[in-house]
Order: C-alpha cells, then structure tokens, then sequence
C-alpha cells in the first residue's frame, strides 16, 4: 500500500503519542493520585494505529479494560483522557467512568469495557446500524487473547455471518490472559482457523509492525464496506508492562519485556523501516518525539489540578429523562 | 374504541411506531420465523407469542431481523445499534432469559449514560414475556421485574391490560433510555377496548381503577384482575378500596400510593414475585418511610411463597395468589383501625 | 519541572495502601540521577527498592526507618542546589498528600434531590379564580390535568377547577396537598377529620411479660449469665440496655484490680505472616512423627569440620545438609503439593527459618544435595545476615521444596511446626540434650536431639515420613557419607 507523507508522520505521532501517555501514567501511577485499576497498551501501539488508521469518525470501534491505546487511535482528546483517568469533572465521561471506561460517541468510540467479552455483541449492533444507514461504514470490536474464549464473541461471530453486519473483528493476542499464557487458554493451536469456521475471512498480521497491521486492517475493512459481510483481523504482540499497575507479573520470564523492547519495538521497528527507504527526515520524528511529550506534559498538569466533579452530579445521568 | 387482546394492542404499537419512525428495528429469535427453512414461508411465527406478525412484509428483514438463539448478542446488538442511533425492540422470548443476557442488561446498557459522564443514550427496548399461570414451571414463569427495577438505569414497565400495554410500548419506543418491557403471558389474550390513533401512555403515572375508602390495594400486571375481582365482590357488603396499577415500577409513582394510603390507612399489595425484595417489599418500605403516620395497621402483602415456580396444575394454583387470598387480605387490612 | 519536587510514599499494586521505610540508599545532600535507588520500602515479607525518577538534589529526607506511612505520604524532597531552604520549608508547610485511603473519610451524605433542583417548590398553590364553571365542566378539566388520580377524585369531588391550580410535584404534576390547599383558599375545604376514637379495647397483657431488650443487651447477658429479670432497665417504655446488663454483671462481681490493655497494631509483614500461616493450617492436614537421632558422631565431625577447614558449619548446617541426602533418597517427600497432584522435583531447595526483627523469613539454600556442607554453612550464613539486613529479594525466598526451623539454642525439647505451602513437610529440630543410654557394656550417656517432622497428609503417608526420617537418622549418625 502506497503511504502519503502524511500518513507516515500521523501514524508515528498516533504510536509515540499512545507510548508517551502510557510510559508516563506508568510512572505517575506510584503516587497514589490514581484510583482504581489502570491497564496499560504500551508494546501493541501498532495495532491500534494500524487498524484506526483505516478508519473515519463515522466508524465504530468498541474497546477493552485496555482501552488507552484504542481512544487515542480512534480520535479521543489526550487532555480530556487524562482528565478522566484522574476522575476530573473535565474528563471525557465527567469522571464517572475512569481509565476502564473512556468513551466518545462523537468519535465513534463506543467505549472502553470492563467485561471480557463485552463488546463484541455490542459492535454488533452498531455495525446492524451501519448497515441500515447504507453509508459504507463499519464497526470494529478489539478483544484480547483471553476474550476470544467468551462464549460471547463466538455469539457475535456467527450472528455477524448470519446478518452479513459489517463488522470486523480485531483479535490482538498479547500472550496473556491476564496472568495466564494464551497458549494455554485458548485450546486450539490455529485461532485463525477457528475463527475462520465461523464463516469469515481472517487476516493476519504483525502487531509489532504497523505497516502489516495497516495492510490486514485494509483488507478486512473494506471488505466489510464493500457489503461482503464480517471480517477478522489476527495480530500477536505483547504488552511491556502488568496485566494492571502494580501487578508485579510473576508470569513472565525476568528478561521478557527487556527482549521485546530491543528486538520488536513497533516505534522503534517503523523508524528503522522509515530510515531504510529513505522516506522522512529523522529530524522531522525527533521534532513529534518532543511535540508529544509536551502534549502529555500539559496534559498531565491539567490533569493534577483539575477540579473533582461536583458532589451534586453523583445523581446526574442515570437516566435522560425519569 | 376498538376491543383487541394485548397480543393485538402490542402488535399495532409495533406497527404504529415502526411507520412513525425508520430507526426502530425489531430482533430477536424467530420474531418473523422461517428464515433457512424449507417452505420458504417468512412469517413463519411472528414472534413466539405472535406480538412480532406481519412486521417483516411491510418493514423488511433489514428492519425485522431474526437472529440465532444468543440472548447475551440479541441484548448486546440492540445496546450497540442503540449507542449508534437506532431504536432497536429487542424481543427475549421469555424473561427468565434475562439470566442469559444479564451482563449486556445489568454491567452495559444500564450503565452506559452514567458511566459515560451522560454523553450517551441507549434507547433501546428489551421485550419478554414473563409471569406463572401456563405450566411453564421454573425456568419460564419467572416475574424478574423486582431485580430489573432494582438495577439504576432501567426502565421498567408492567401492563396489565391492552390499552396500556399499546400506550405503554410506544412510550418505550419513542424513550430515550433503556426499557425493560415485561408483558404477562396470562394476558396475551385478554381482551379489551384499545383507544383509536396514536398514542402513548406516560411513565410513572400509576392508573386508579377502582375508587373507595376503606383499603388501598396496589396490584401489577395479571394481579390487577384478580384484585379486581376481589374487591368487587366486597364492594357488596360495604368495603370499598382504591386500586392502583403502577403500570411502570420503574419510574414508581410513590405519589399516588402515598396519596391514597393517607385516605384509606390501610394498605394491601399484591405481586406475584416472591416476597424477599420483592416490589411488595420495596412499596411497602417507601409507604412505611413516607408514609407511616398515615397507616392504621400492618402493611399486608400478598406474594407467592419464597420459592421457585413449581410445574403441576395443583401446585402452580396454590403459588399463584389467588383472588380468594386477595380478600382475606383486605379483611386483615380492615381489622386495623 | 517545578524546582522542587516531592517523593512520595509509592502505591504499588491495587491493595497497597501503607508501606514502611526499611532503609535510605542516599544521604541528603546527594546528587540522584534519574534511577537511582533512593530508598527501600517494605511492603510485606518483600522489600521494594524506590528509584529516583528524575535529576536533582537530595534535599530532605523526611521519614525516619521503621516508619509505616500511607501512600501519597511525603518522604523526601528533591531539588536543584540552588533551591533555598526557605523555599523548601515553605513548600513542605504547604504540602498536602494525596488521600488514597480505602477507608471512609469525613462521611459525605449523598446530595439531596433539593441540591440539585435549587429551584425548589413552594408549596403554596395559587387560589383558583372563582368563575362560574358547571360541576361537569370542571370535572372534563380535570381529566385532561396532570394530575394525580387521587387529586383528581379529591379535586371533583369538592368543585376545584384543576386547570387554574399550580402542581408542586414532579413536572407540576398536581398532589393532593394542593388541591386540599386550593380548596381551602376556595373556602370549600372539608371539615378537619375527627380524631381517631381510641381503640374499644387494649389487648390482655401477657401473664409474664418479656423483658424488653434488644440483641445487643441479650448477647451481653448470655456472655454474662445475667437473668434479664434480674436488671433494672433505664431505656425507652422499660427497655434492657447494655449498659444495663452491664452494671448488673459488675454490681455481681467483686472488683479485682483493674485491667489495662493497649493494642499493638499488625505491621504489613506480621499480617502477612499470620494471613500466610492460617491458610498453611487450615489447608494442609497436618500429621506429625518425631524420631530421636544421636548426636555421637555428628558432634566430633562438625568440631573436626571446622577445626581442620577454617569452616563455620553449625549443628543446624549439618542437619540441613543431612536431610538433603535424605531427601534425595526418598524424593517423594522432596514435593510441591498443588491443586491437581503433586510436583516432584530433580534439585533439593531447602528454606531455613530465620528470626528477624519483627518476624520470621525463609530464605532458600540451592541444591542442597549437590552443594559441599562448607560451601552450604557460608551460605546460610549470608542469608542469615541479609534476612536481619532486611535486604533478601523475591528470588532469595521462592522455590523451596522443603523447610528445617530449629529452636535448640533455645533450649526446646521438640516442637510441631507448620508447613510452608506448597511444601509437603517441614523438620523441627529441638535441643542436644544428654540422655543414659543402655549399651552392651551398661548404661552411657549420649547426646540426642529429637526432630520432629511435619507433614501434609494428602501427599505423604506415615510409612514414607517413618522412611524419610529413619533415613536422616542413618546419614545423621554415620556423618562421614555427607563428605565421601
């Protein structure tokens, strides 16, 4: 695929800025201003960049417990993330949602999820609507290794084949169910295949290579704008820090992440490819480096000292109307 | 005035709200029928208890779309195609398959508005059919309306007869939250008159059916007939009661309850959960809370035993309240004051 | 960067809401770079080593050691040298932490409908206009008002035109209170209701009437064998309080001194060790078997050991070693016991019980079987130091597939120990103590020590702890094997 000068430069800034906001809550999560359980995506920024890349505001995603990575693909505002992930009156869901459950329906981001498992069924729906509107756009559900064991995406899989939704079904295999090793809770040694019997096209990809995301997302997507139905996307990566922040991952070979980081690193890797063919200035990259770091810096300022919402909107929103 | 069941007054708010606006859908498991058989006949039921018939030949299968049995993704699509803008009626065949789909409810669609600092909506409706009285034993006879109000962010919506069962599903349809719409399948075929055109039946406004001064009985969806009948039959010897339909518990019109417990002192309700946080028991701590110096005596509720829903004729009959216990319990009420 | 930039107590891990200053790394007036270790933080059983996490200047240190503070507690203050004390002074006066505790604070009531509807009602109806409307008519208005039904009735029954009526409730949804309120203004208010006649009888009183009390006051009186009849109630309508039952169990009793108690709080590593020792007990069925081994031969051997070899090898030394060859002898004692079966293994780690400050450690000697016992005792001997230094790490106290613990130098006969799950067994070595023996030639004293061995009964049997223990004691009294 022919990528403009644009798109290069957005696709590394979309990655960098994704590792910067979470290396930095990585540090900031020690000093206790964070409630609640944090799950970060730094190691798999390829493929939320690969996949959104092919995507407009028109379009749907739904996301996990890890959702850092997917909002900021998808569009969402940086400053108002981190308002939220500080439970701020300012953030994205007026601090009543926190790091598990950003969202922003202007984005077509329907929202980060807590429950393994519980999106896929809803990107489901939204793609029904897509399908109504008639307007060629698309709803994609991102799960993990370990959701797609829930009885609950084989439901959405088969129903999306029956009603030819366009849907497209990200499967990012980070090696962990939580504590647990992929290889262990998923029982057949061909995901593709399984997810193939289903009845859909699976494309696979390199989640540590965003070039080769970005190719699979394409071809998946289009053919559900084309109106062939559902698709599948297959990316493995791994993820450098704990299922949660303070999980001390007992799971993981001492030097894991340390390997990963030098061997695979998906920013690394894209400036090496970047470099090889000559196409940007490395100046021009430095230049996003400390663009993005600024950013997250007002970000986090902001973020610190924010106001907390009012107690009085405790009562707010439960309902439209009651 | 027309006399219709309710199977028929819930049929003509579907088509009425289906003509009105093209963003409501309806899903669920055969709510036409017969895709993939071998007659080739669509319509083939029409939903399980035939609410759904004869949408799919005016509104089409993208419009009317029956899906496999996987009551959590029927619930989960009708959240999702919700957040995206339409007005999906989810149909779940019985209500006991709440318990299927009881993530998609309860953690997602409940929450969504809340949790996303109110910059969403999920108007979406999820019909069932609920409540004993047909043999359908345990797992199909279930009321499960006291746990869906009790979760924040539904709606909830219990009629008793066909008029408000067709006012009330337009309301559903054209609300912008989450419904809960739980029809008694006892009443399927109860007749009534049905008000001509358009229109909806507001939420949160409890309906007075009957008017006296000694008892307040507060009875929902097929216990409304049975207090009906109860209280006729001692109109004739000089007692006389006000009877409230809530018609949606949640929202629950307290006010009217409250209003009438002030008139009459004494108060009588009739639910068919079982009794442990039951609405019987949530009424009866509001009126007991706001209510208190207004009451002669003791709250009396009439509930089934706290038990599953046993399957023999015999047994289902004696878990059932009963018009008959519904009297004794007004006589109960009167020796009060 | 601000100039001045504060260390704080950090959260690690989604529980963690206090933590201890086990040691300072850096002296004040130190330059940190970003990574340097700054200070260690114990947790529980583990420490964790904080590490700077930018450039600047040690200015304060401002927790002592042994310190327990919450998270988001202040610990130190970095800066650039040029930052006056003056201006860290004033920035640790005006430093307010982070609350990250999980307890409840100030209790907040939630906020009340009113707060957020300010605009709240008046509950004043405005009078209706009296015109001259027909009953009728006035009842078709009614039906079409948003009304409560119970209003509706009350307002058609009195002649009150709803439709110039002001609804206070919901969306001005009309009550009954403000129909009764317009009518009154209207001047056709209903008299005001009599009083209720008091009822025609009282119910007969019980022939012996129950003390009143409430569960608290009962409980109080079982613990106390108070007979509730006995005690003078001083509640509401006669009803028992505790501090009724209480003065009636002292009026009991004469008084002996008084009793004074103070509590001493868990630390994180006590709570650890209880929490870890209560599920030990309660999931491993433990059984027990003692044997007594003489110590005849093993005396001289270790007194030769270190006496020709410049090594400190200590009596509990050589029965860890000794029961390393025994446990390589009889492997399936040498086990991890989990939830789907049991886990051999090829290497013999064997923990040994360290008493610290405050606690109790168990650090891991490495393949004990295949290790010399001079090398072994030098290397008990630095865990032993480390253990007290407070500065073991994670990998120093996994993997063990079997414990000894020794309280002989506290002259203990013998003891049961607790196993350390997943282990299978532990030994429990008491004191040497001199015993008269019958020998062919008469009675001789010797010395002997008993070892006690623990073990989980799903996974070790009686006869394989009896071959265990038979084989320590061979290897224990014939100690020339351990270095041939």
């Amino acid at each position: 695929m022919q990528l403009s000068r644009e798109d290069l430069l957005r696709t590394y800034r979309q990655m960098r800025l994704i590792r910067e906001f979470e290396e930095r809550l990585h540090v900031e999560n020690r000093t206790g201003e964070i409630a609640g359980f944090t799950h970060l995506y730094a190691g798999q920024e390829a493929i939320a960049v690969g996949v959104c890349e092919n995507l407009t505001d028109k379009d749907y995603i739904i996301s996990t417990h890890r959702g850092h990575g997917h909002s900021i693909a998808k569009g969402c505002d940086v400053e108002q993330m981190m308002l939220e992930i500080y439970g701020r009156a300012d953030g994205l869901c007026k601090g009543r949602g926190g790091s598990m459950h950003i969202a922003d329906l202007t984005k077509g981001m329907l929202g980060a999820n807590g429950i393994v498992g519980g999106g896929p069924p809803i990107a489901l729906g939204a793609a029904i609507a897509c399908k109504l509107r008639k307007d060629g756009s698309v709803s994609v559900s991102f799960i993990g290794d370990g959701a797609s064991n829930q009885g609950t995406v084989f439901e959405a899989l088969n129903m999306a084949v029956v009603l030819k939704a366009p849907k497209v079904f990200i499967f990012e295999n980070n090696g962990y169910s939580e504590h647990t090793g992929a290889s262990y809770g998923i029982g057949c040694d061909d995901l593709a295949g399984r997810i193939r019997g289903f009845g859909l096209p699976v494309f696979e990809a390199d989640g540590f290579d965003v070039f080769s995301v970005r190719d699979a997302a394409k071809a998946a997507i289009d053919h559900a704008r084309e109106g062939k139905g559902p698709s599948a996307v297959l990316a493995t990566a791994t993820r450098y820090f704990g299922h949660f922040e303070g999980d001390p991952q007992l799971y993981r070979a001492k030097d894991e992440v340390e390997r990963f980081r030098k061997e695979k690193d998906c920013l690394l890797g894209f400036r090496k490819k970047i470099d090889e063919a000559k196409l940007l200035d490395k100046a021009e990259l430095d230049g996003i480096d400390s663009e993005v770091l600024a950013l997250i810096e007002r970000a986090m300022v902001a973020a610190k000292s924010a106001p907390p919402p009012p107690l009085s909107s405790v009562l707010e929103d439960v309902y439209v109307r009651y | 005035m027309a006399v219709m069941t309710m199977r028929e007054a819930l049929n003509a708010a579907l088509f009425q709200e289906m003509r009105r606006d093209p963003t409501v859908i309806v899903l669920g498991e055969d709510v036409s029928g017969g895709a993939g058989g071998t007659s080739g006949t669509r319509d083939a039921a029409g939903g399980i208890f035939g609410v759904t018939k004869g949408l799919i030949h005016e509104f089409g299968a993208d419009r009317v779309i029956d899906t496999p049995i996987s009551e959590s993704c029927i619930v989960g699509a009708a959240n999702g195609a919700a957040l995206a803008g339409l007005r999906p009626v989810a149909e779940l065949m019985f209500a006991d398959f709440v318990g299927v789909s009881l993530d998609q409810i309860y953690n997602q669609m409940a929450k969504f508005r809340y949790m996303f600092g109110g910059r969403a909506r999920t108007p979406a409706v999820i019909r069932m059919s609920m409540g004993a009285g047909m043999n359908a034993a345990a797992q199909h006879s279930q009321t499960v309306y006291a746990m869906l109000t009790a979760i924040p962010g539904l709606k909830v919506v219990v009629p008793s007869n066909p008029a408000d069962a067709k006012g009330l599903l337009a309301s559903a349809i054209r609300d912008d939250d989450p419904v809960m719409f739980l029809e008694h399948k006892a009443l399927y075929s109860r007749k009534g008159e049905v008000p001509d055109g358009d229109y909806a039946t507001p939420f949160g406004e409890a309906a007075l059916l009957r008017e006296g001064e000694h008892v307040t009985v507060v009875a929902l969806a097929r216990m409304v007939g049975f207090a009906e009948r109860a209280i006729d039959k001692l109109a004739a010897e000089g007692i006389t009661c006000d009877l409230i339909d809530p018609r949606t518990t949640s929202p629950l019109d307290e006010d009217t309850i409250l209003e009438s417990v002030v008139n009459t002192g004494r108060l009588v309700i009739v639910d068919e959960s079982p009794p442990r946080c039951s609405l019987a028991a949530d009424i009866a701590a509001i009126v007991a809370h706001k209510g208190f110096s207004s009451l002669k005596g003791p709250i009396i509720p009439v509930t089934p035993p706290h038990t599953p829903v046993p399957f023999a004729r015999e047994l289902e009959r004696a878990w059932v309240p009963s018009p008959e216990r519904i009297e004794a319990a007004i006589r109960d009420a009167m020796k009060a004051g | 960067m601000s100039r001045i930039h504060p260390v704080t107590l950090p959260k690690w891990g989604l529980e963690m809401s206090e933590g201890a200053i086990a040691a300072w790394r850096l002296e004040e007036g130190a330059a940190a770079a970003k990574g340097v270790e700054l200070v260690d933080i114990e947790t529980e059983k583990i420490v964790n080593t904080l590490e700077v996490d930018r450039d600047g200047v040690l200015r304060r240190r401002l927790a002592s050691v042994g310190a327990t503070l919450p998270v988001g507690a202040l610990i130190a203050i970095l800066a650039d040298a040029d930052v006056s004390e003056a201006e860290i002074d004033a920035f640790i006066a005006g430093y307010r932490p982070v609350n990250a505790s999980f307890e409840p604070g100030a209790e907040v009531a939630p906020p009340s409908k009113q707060q957020i509807n300010s605009a709240a009602s008046s509950a004043s109806a405005a009078p209706a206009v009296a015109e001259a409307v027909s009953a009728d008519e006035i009842k078709r208005r009614n039906a079409a008002a948003h009304a409560s039904p119970i209003a509706r009735r009350l307002a058609d029954q009195l002649g009150v035109d709803l439709s110039q009526v002001t609804g206070t409730g919901k969306e001005g949804r009309i009550s009954q209170a403000d129909v009764e309120a317009a009518a009154k203004a209207l001047g056709t208010a209903p008299d005001a209701a009599l009083p209720d006649p008091s009822p025609l009888s009282e119910p007969a009183p019980a022939a012996v009437p129950e003390p009143l009390a409430g569960p608290a006051a009962r409980r109080l009186a079982r613990e106390e064998n108070v007979d509730l009849r006995d005690v003078a109630p001083t509640g509401e309508k006669g009803r028992i309080q505790k501090e009724d039952v209480r003065r009636a169990a002292e009026a009991r009793r004469s008084g002996p001194a008084e009793q004074r108690s103070e509590l001493t709080p868990w630390t994180p590593m006590r709570r650890s060790i209880a929490d870890a020792l209560l599920r030990a007990k309660q999931t491993a069925p433990h059984f027990y078997c003692a044997m007594d081994i003489s110590l005849d031969a093993a005396s001289p051997f270790i007194e030769r050991l270190n006496r020709d070899n410049g090594a400190r090898v200590t009596i509990n030394d050589f029965f860890v070693k000794a029961a390393g060859r025994a446990l390589a002898e009889t492997p399936d004692v040498n086990i991890h016991v989990e939830a789907e079966g049991v886990r051999r293994f090829s290497r013999v780690d064997i923990a040994i019980a360290v008493a610290i400050e405050g606690g109790l450690v168990t650090p891991v000697l490495r393949d004990v079987d295949g290790t010399d016992i001079r090398a072994l005792a030098a290397c008990a001997a630095a865990l032993a130091k480390r253990a007290r230094a407070r500065t073991l790490t994670s990998d120093d106290l996994k993997g063990a597939t079997f414990t000894v613990s020794n309280l002989g130098m506290h002259g203990v006969r013998a003891f049961d120990a607790i196993i350390n799950p997943p282990q299978g067994a532990i030994l429990a070595l008491g004191a040497a103590r001199r015993e008269a023996r019958e020998t062919p030639s008469g009675i001789a004293f010797g010395s002997v020590l008993t070892a006690t061995m623990s073990c989980d009964h799903r996974a070790i049997d009686g006869v394989l702890a009896a071959r265990f223990l038979s084989a320590l004691k061979r290897i224990a009294e014939d100690p020339l094997s351990l270095v041939l």
